[in-house]
Order: C-alpha cells, then sequence, then structure tokens
C-alpha cells in the first residue's frame, strides 16, 4: 500500500462484522481496496491536494449498498452491537468532509434506494427514496412536466438524501426555497434502528417537528430514507435580465428593494468585480443577473417591477446576454481540475446574514481572506436571497507560503472568514453544512443549541454511531492537522 | 487566454509581491506537478483532470446506474487510474474497474473539458498491459481475436453467391455481430443493394474492424487488424464501404486514419447509405404502417452524429416512430458497448435489461441502427428491427434486376 491515510482509526473492525452485513445485504458488501479507497472521501477540497499528495483522509472497512430500510435498520441495529461507524453516503459531493469515515466502520450507500415512488399531482409533491440522484430526479420530473426547482451546482452529483442531511440550497432557490422549505414529510431509520416516518400534508399542529432534527443533522442521528418533495408545474414562461453596477453595495440595496416587494426572482445572483471579471469580462463593475420564471402573467409582472427597481438603482442594463451566459455554464466546475495539479488550493465558503449588515460582512470577509499570507484569489457572490437577508458565496485560491502546510494554509483561510463571519453576526454556513471542517466553528455559532443537540444525539445515539466525529469540535483532532 | 485569465490576473495586482511572484511561477510554468515521471500511455494530464472532478458526469454514467458503486463512476474510475500509474495500488479489484466502460461517451456531453472516460481509459489500459496486469478475462479476448480475427463463430453464408472481390462498387462490411448473430441483417442489406441495382461485393475474408483490441489498450494488435481490413478493401476496388456496425464505420472512418491506415474508399454507415438510395429514388416503400420506439445507438448518435438519418429513413418507409424517453444525444446505452458483454456480462445484462425497460414503457416494437444494440435486446425477447429490415419490409418492389459480384 503506497498511499497514507490522514486520519488513523482507533477501533478494531471485527472481520465477523462483514460477515453478518453480507447476511443482511447478500451481495451489497465490499471490502475491496479499490472501493476502500473510493469511499475515503468525499467532495472536500483539501481532500483533492491530499490525494494528488498519495494522502486519503480515511479509510473505511466496508461498503454496503442496502436496498430497503429494513436493510438500513438491521446494519445500524449491527453497528450498535459491535459498536462500530456508519457513515451514510449519498453522492458524495459534500465539501466539508461530511462523509470522511474518520474512525473506519461501515459507509452506507444508499444508492440502490433511489426509485421514485408516486407522484400527487392534485398535491403537486413526489415522493422519492433518497438515495435518488439529484439531476436523474430532476430529469424524471421534467420530462412527465414538473420541476422540482431544487438546482444546486452539484446538480449532477449529489443526492436527494444528501440535500436533506446538509439543508442544501439551489440555484433557483430565492423562489423555491432551500431543500428544508421544498420537503413535505420524509421517512428516516434513526440511529437505534427505528424507524420514523412524518405524513405528507401541508402543515400539522400535532407537537414539534420532530422528523426537522433530521434536516442538516448531516447523519449523525440517523439514515433519511425517502422523502415527499413539493413539485411544481413546469415553468411556461421565463424572463431574464441583468445589469451592472457600481459597487457591490448598490446592487445589494436594489435587491433588497426588490426582495420588499414581495417578487421572488427564481435566481438572483450578485457577482462582485473579481468575479465579474472572470464570468463576464467586465471590468470594474458588479454584475446583477435575475431569471423569473412561472406562470406567463405572474413573469411579466415580475420583470416589469425588477426592471423599474433595477433602473432606479442605477443599473445600467445588459440584456438577457449575461443570463444565458450563465446558465449555459453554471454546470461548468473546472477551477479544481485546473489549478489543484499547479499547487494551488481552492475552497469556496458561504454564509449568510441580515440585510443590515450585508455590505459590511461582504468587506470584512474579503479582507480576512486577503489577509492571509499566500492567498491570490479572494472574491465573492451573493447568489441566494430573502426579505430578510442574503446568502454570500466567497471563493478564496493561493498558495501555502513556505513551510506551511497545504492544511495549515487552508486552515488558516477559513479560520479567518469564519471569526469574520461570526464577528459580523452572520451565519457561518448557509447551506453546505458542518461536516468535518465547520465542526469547531458550531459551538460559537450555536451557542446553547449545541448543547442541546449534543443531548440529543446521546439519547438518539448513545453509542455514537452514527457518523462519529463530525459536526463536533473533537472531529478535526487527530488527523487533519497532519 | 488573455480574456479567460484577466480575473487571475487582477487578483494578482492585490496580492503581496512575494505572494505575486511565487504564484506567477506556479502559474506561468503551467506545470503539472503531479504527472508521473516515466513516460506513459494515459493521457495523465487528463486523468487528472477527470479524477479531480466532482464527477459531474455520473449521474448519466450506465455502468454506475446499475453498478451503484462510485469506483466504476466516471471520475471514480479516474481516481483509481491516478493511483495505478502513480504505482500506488496494485490491486486486481482496481484493475478490473478500468475495463468498467461501454465507451457511450455519455459523459463527454457533460465535461466542460470534452474528455470521454472511455477514451481515456484506453491509455491506462495499455499501460496496464504494459505492467502485465491485464485481467486474464480480457487476455482471453484478444487471444481470441487474434487466432479466430472475428469476435464471435461466423456464420453468415453469403447466400452462396455474395462474397467477390471484383468491382463491386459497394463493400458491404458486415461486422463481427452480423456475420455470426445477425444473418438478417445481411440478408436485408442484400436484398435492398438487388432492389435498387447496386454492384455490391462482401469480404469473403473479412476481420473485425479491430475495436476490441483497441479499445482495451493492445493498439499494435489493432493495426494488424487495421493493415488487413484496408487491403481487402483496396483490393475489392469499391468506391463505397458501407457498415451496419456504427462503431466499424467510427473506426475505419476516425480511427484507421490516425494511425496511418486510409481507407480510400467513402465510410458510410447503412442508415447513411440507405436514405442516400431513398433520396435518390432508387427504393419505393408502401406503408409499413407500424409503430416503433426509436432507440439511438450511442457511438450512432455521440460518435457519428447520425441522429436525424435513421429517423427520416423510417419515416419514408412509412413507420411511425416515438422518442424514447432519452432519445438523441441523451440515449442510454443498450449494455453490450465497449465489448462490455465480454468483459463485464453481468453489467452489461443489468445495462440491457434497464434499457429494454424503458423503451417497452414507450412501445413494444423497438427499431435501431446497430446489430449489437438489437442483439442486447432481441436476445431478451425484445421485438426489435434493425433499419435495413424496416427498409426491407417497406419496399414496393425489387426495382432492378440484382447485380451482386460474382463469387471470385
Amino acid at each position: 500500500m503506497a498511499y497514507d491515510t490522514v486520519y488513523t482509526r482507533h477501533e478494531n473492525f471485527d472481520k465477523k462484522t462483514v460477515e453478518q452485513l453480507e447476511s443482511i445485504v447478500p451481495g451489497g458488501t465490499s471490502t475491496k481496496e479499490s472501493d476502500r479507497i473510493i469511499y475515503s472521501k468525499d467532495y472536500w477540497p483539501i481532500a483533492l491536494r491530499w490525494y494528488l499528495d498519495g494522502k486519503l483522509p480515511a479509510l473505511p472497512d466496508c461498503v454496503v449498498w442496502p436496498e430497503n430500510d429494513e436493510q438500513v435498520a438491521e446494519i445500524i441495529r449491527l453497528a450498535n452491537k459491535e459498536k462500530v461507524p456508519v457513515v451514510p453516503y449519498g453522492e458524495g459531493s459534500g465539501v466539508l468532509g461530511g462523509t470522511v469515515p474518520v474512525k473506519g466502520g461501515i459507509v452506507v450507500d444508499m444508492r440502490k434506494m433511489d426509485r421514485v415512488i408516486a407522484i400527487d399531482d392534485d398535491g403537486l409533491m413526489v415522493t422519492v427514496q433518497a438515495g435518488i440522484n439529484g439531476m436523474n430526479l430532476e430529469r424524471y420530473l421534467n420530462h412527465r412536466g414538473y420541476t422540482m426547482g431544487h438546482i444546486p451546482q452539484s446538480l449532477y452529483c449529489s443526492s436527494l438524501g444528501g440535500w436533506l442531511a446538509c439543508r442544501a440550497a439551489g440555484q433557483f432557490s430565492t423562489k423555491y426555497g432551500k431543500i428544508e422549505d421544498i420537503v413535505v414529510a420524509l421517512r428516516a431509520v434513526l440511529a437505534d434502528g427505528s424507524i420514523m416516518q412524518s405524513k405528507a400534508v401541508p402543515r400539522s399542529s400535532t407537537g414539534p417537528q420532530v422528523e426537522r432534527l433530521l434536516l442538516g443533522s448531516e447523519g449523525t442521528l440517523g439514515i433519511i430514507t425517502e422523502a415527499t418533495m413539493k413539485i411544481w408545474p413546469y415553468p411556461e414562461e421565463r424572463a431574464m435580465l441583468s445589469f451592472t453596477f457600481n459597487g457591490i453595495s448598490t446592487a445589494l440595496e436594489t435587491v433588497r428593494k426588490i426582495m420588499r416587494k414581495n417578487v421572488y426572482p427564481a435566481v438572483i445572483r450578485i457577482y462582485d468585480e473579481n468575479e465579474t471579471l472572470r464570468h463576464f469580462q467586465i471590468k470594474g463593475k458588479c454584475m446583477l443577473v435575475l431569471l423569473m420564471e412561472g406562470a406567463r402573467e405572474l413573469v411579466k409582472l415580475e420583470r416589469k417591477i425588477s426592471l423599474g427597481i433595477c433602473e432606479d438603482g442605477g443599473g445600467a442594463g445588459q440584456g438577457e446576454g449575461p443570463v444565458f451566459h450563465w446558465l449555459e455554464t453554471r454546470f461548468n466546475v473546472k477551477e479544481s481540475s485546473e489549478f489543484v495539479p499547479k499547487g494551488f488550493i481552492f475552497d469556496t465558503v458561504e454564509v449568510s446574514t441580515g440585510w443590515k449588515n450585508a455590505p459590511n460582512l461582504y468587506r470584512a470577509i474579503i479582507r480576512a481572506m486577503r489577509g492571509i499570507d499566500g492567498v491570490v484569489v479572494a472574491s465573492g457572490h451573493a447568489s441566494h436571497f430573502y426579505p430578510q437577508g442574503v446568502c454570500f458565496y466567497f471563493t478564496f485560491g493561493g498558495l501555502p507560503p513556505k513551510h506551511t502546510s497545504p492544511f495549515k494554509f487552508y486552515e488558516s483561510v477559513w479560520d479567518a472568514i469564519m471569526e469574520s463571519c461570526l464577528k459580523e453576526h452572520g451565519s457561518i454556513s448557509h447551506h453546505h453544512g458542518i461536516g468535518l471542517m465547520r465542526a469547531k466553528w458550531l459551538k460559537e455559532e450555536m451557542g446553547g443549541r449545541l448543547a442541546a443537540f449534543k443531548k440529543i444525539k446521546r439519547v438518539i445515539d448513545p453509542n455514537n454511531v452514527m457518523n462519529p466525529g463530525k459536526m463536533m469540535k473533537e472531529g478535526m483532532n487527530g488527523g487533519a492537522g497532519k | 487566454m488573455k480574456d479567460k485569465y484577466a480575473w487571475v490576473m487582477d487578483s494578482l495586482s492585490k496580492a503581496p509581491l512575494l505572494t505575486k511572484a511565487r504564484a506567477v511561477k506556479h502559474f506561468l510554468m503551467n506545470r503539472n506537478e503531479y504527472l508521473p515521471k516515466k513516460k506513459v500511455n494515459a493521457d495523465m494530464d487528463a486523468v487528472i483532470k477527470c479524477a479531480l472532478c466532482p464527477n459531474m458526469c455520473k449521474f448519466d454514467c450506465p455502468v454506475l446506474a446499475v453498478e451503484k458503486n462510485d469506483a466504476v463512476s466516471p471520475s471514480g474510475k479516474m481516481r483509481l487510474a491516478y493511483f495505478i500509474e502513480t504505482g500506488r495500488i496494485n490491486s486486481v479489484d482496481a484493475f478490473e474497474d478500468m475495463y468498467k466502460c461501454t465507451g457511450c461517451n455519455a459523459c463527454e456531453q457533460w465535461c466542460p473539458f470534452d474528455f470521454s472516460v472511455g477514451d481515456l481509459l484506453r491509455g491506462v489500459r495499455e499501460d496496464i498491459s504494459d505492467m502485465d496486469m491485464t485481467p486474464p478475462n480480457i487476455i482471453e479476448i484478444k487471444e481470441n481475436l487474434e487466432r479466430n480475427h472475428v469476435m464471435y463463430e461466423k456464420k453468415y453464408s453469403g447466400n452462396g453467391n455474395k462474397y467477390g472481390v471484383v468491382n463491386g462498387d459497394v463493400l458491404y462490411f458486415m461486422g463481427c455481430e452480423v456475420s455470426s448473430n445477425r444473418n438478417e441483417i445481411a440478408d436485408s442489406m442484400v436484398k435492398i443493394f438487388d432492389a435498387a441495382g447496386e454492384k455490391y461485393v462482401l469480404l469473403e475474408d473479412e476481420w473485425c474492424c479491430g475495436y476490441p483490441l483497441f479499445n482495451l489498450g493492445f493498439t499494435e494488435e489493432f493495426k494488424k487488424f487495421a493493415e488487413h481490413n484496408v487491403g481487402a478493401m483496396e483490393k475489392s476496388g469499391c468506391n463505397v464501404v458501407v457498415c451496419s456496425c456504427p462503431t466499424c464505420t467510427h473506426i475505419f472512418r476516425d480511427v484507421y486514419p490516425r494511425l496511418g491506415f486510409e481507407i480510400k474508399a467513402r465510410v458510410l454507415h447503412s442508415s447513411e447509405y440507405l436514405l442516400g438510395l431513398v433520396e435518390n429514388g432508387k427504393v419505393d416503400f408502401t406503408s409499413i404502417g407500424k409503430e416503433a420506439v426509436y432507440h439511438d445507438p450511442c457511438v450512432l448518435v455521440r460518435k457519428l452524429g447520425l441522429e436525424k438519418e435513421p429517423r427520416e429513413l423510417v419515416k419514408r418507409a412509412g413507420m411511425v416512430l416515438k422518442e424514447a424517453e432519452f432519445g438523441g444525444k441523451d440515449t442510454k446505452c443498450c449494455g453490450m458497448g465497449g465489448g462490455m458483454a465480454s468483459t463485464n456480462p453481468i453489467i452489461s445484462s443489468k445495462m440491457a435489461d434497464a434499457r429494454l425497460k424503458s423503451l417497452e414503457e414507450q412501445l413494444s416494437l423497438i427499431v435501431t441502427a446497430c446489430p449489437t444494440c438489437k442483439t442486447a435486446f432481441a436476445s431478451r425477447g425484445a421485438e426489435v428491427l434493425d433499419i435495413s429490415e424496416v427498409i426491407s419490409m417497406g419496399m414496393k418492389k425489387e426495382k432492378n434486376e440484382g447485380h451482386g459480384a460474382e463469387k471470385s
């Protein structure tokens, strides 16, 4: 074995456990070296550098592919009996190390549970198994005249279960909402092997929404196996607008006014000067792109209102071209492939804030990134909007200074961003989640809520078998600093 | 380049001097620090780029769709390939995974770099062969092909008088699947040639186009097949080579010339050739009056770009075509692409089941334009017609006397 692992495991995995797993999921268990290598990581950007250097984050002991709830439950029951970790795996597109099996154990790939169960046309809902790939679900819906409206950049390589477990957001979220707004009901196997199912009704008043604990739990409480999601008739009309502004504050102020009108374009994106140059080759300006979709008359009206506010706000109209360009290139993810082999370290960090502090937070984080020795690229855009505030999506890239390990450099930029975000009263993640990379900041983010979450975790998962080492500060210890 | 990286230059202008100097050095030297030191056949720059991608094409990979294992996803295979090429792994499992690809090119259409994992794997397989680590079942395929010159036992008899070498204008290259398992396609083609009054010839000593060897990383062995076939084609004196198999067409058109084997005659897929006959009025039709769902063969639609031709042809024959849920360039592999039926029969079988189920949800009668696709579905009991059979079935009458070349 001519490769290393970043995290060292302490547990001993009994071979008999594999035999028992094989009896639960006949033909659906693997301990092959090639499979263990592939399931050693997700899309955590620092792991790309490690991989090129011949290092894997952590090897699982085995991978299983259950086909139904009962098998998922039995796997979890076995894990409790043997005290071995269970790491749920959707499509492995997470960017914070959330599916890295830091303590080894069983990676549960949910992909065999990918069936669309039913479409309820009257109620505009689809019930589907959580292992389904995002694009395959959206294509299925599109071919039948619907959309779910959840189109993250990772659409092609992420899963419904992963979206729910991380509280994901798509590019069209300003209209359709984040995944927690789209989900109606879900079914999950909890950490003790019991099955929980909520009702596919629009609203209830029947006690706390316990099932919602699973949203954002990142596999630490159980495995989501099925969900009922809102869908919409495929939009009959789309309208596109774009404007350039002098400075990001003016653009933000303009969009805030649109949101105040209770108008929800599906896509709103504001790029700072550097990203406007990067994506649209326009220097010294901030690009705003707007895409409205839905019923024809409504789209027409949304366009009219948005156009008026943008013009009043000093925006210079750029027509539909930039929006088409964005539509055509929005899934081109090339930067890691192009720059990581040249020694650059890249990542993106998304945070959210209320309107009042939005420009300050943007400036503080850009300044914080630039303040780290070795950072070359520090840019941002705003891409999910609410009447209450906005999500900023920052990109950094650079070269570790001499005598600084890639991880130390990477971590120092992250620390700078997180510290600035908290100082400026932002929330440290809008939709990528916590995983390993943000774990040490969760206490400051959640305050007393983290203690409550830990208590809940201890009750539901007393043996700490579900995705151990994630979301909690102790997760990072013992590995990534290498 | 200047415009594309203006944002990088803009960023650099804001960076401190030392950082700027180091970044410029890294960026302008444009060096991939991770390429293996020794010379390899694989395009390692592309392998690494693909391996570092979040796997943006994976949803459309037919192998992953049935295997559900990221190790055989497009980027997954490249991640393993990087470890193989850099000597970090040496396990049989990883080598075997390098052969789990149909070469359907679905990945290419979603790739910002226009990579086809099927193409990238070829170099990796050449390197595996150089390491003497080719899996035994792959070696067996190669040896059988070298011994027999065709993939399967040849069964087509040529109906007694259809082989020849004397100045046929049209050479009909059957390909392994037709000569062995799909003789009815050759029969239909011969019937059409006769009806249209074409002067045609079939090669008595037709060898496989060599695709399996090329695809599995045996380039030198492949060249022998190219040399034989090009020689035989020239000897036939033909002006046009017509293939029923999209892969043969692609290999003759695109791969032979790349390796220095030029075919002087025009190479046409049967859909192009037959449409030409119809448009030139050499074939007339009665209306077949049947409805069928059309299955786009991957190589035909993605490598040869022939999407409209087969549809137009079938329409002219009076058959009503219904589109598959995934048609045109969005088609799904029949399961037998890339020699998967030989290299990985279980995966191949699962893919065929999946595609057939999806097609049959539209209609029970399937029309396609690839003999291998036909076998994938017909061997599962489906009613499948090749485009040549549709034409042969719908021809009004035999307009002309046949001019099949004399047997040499």
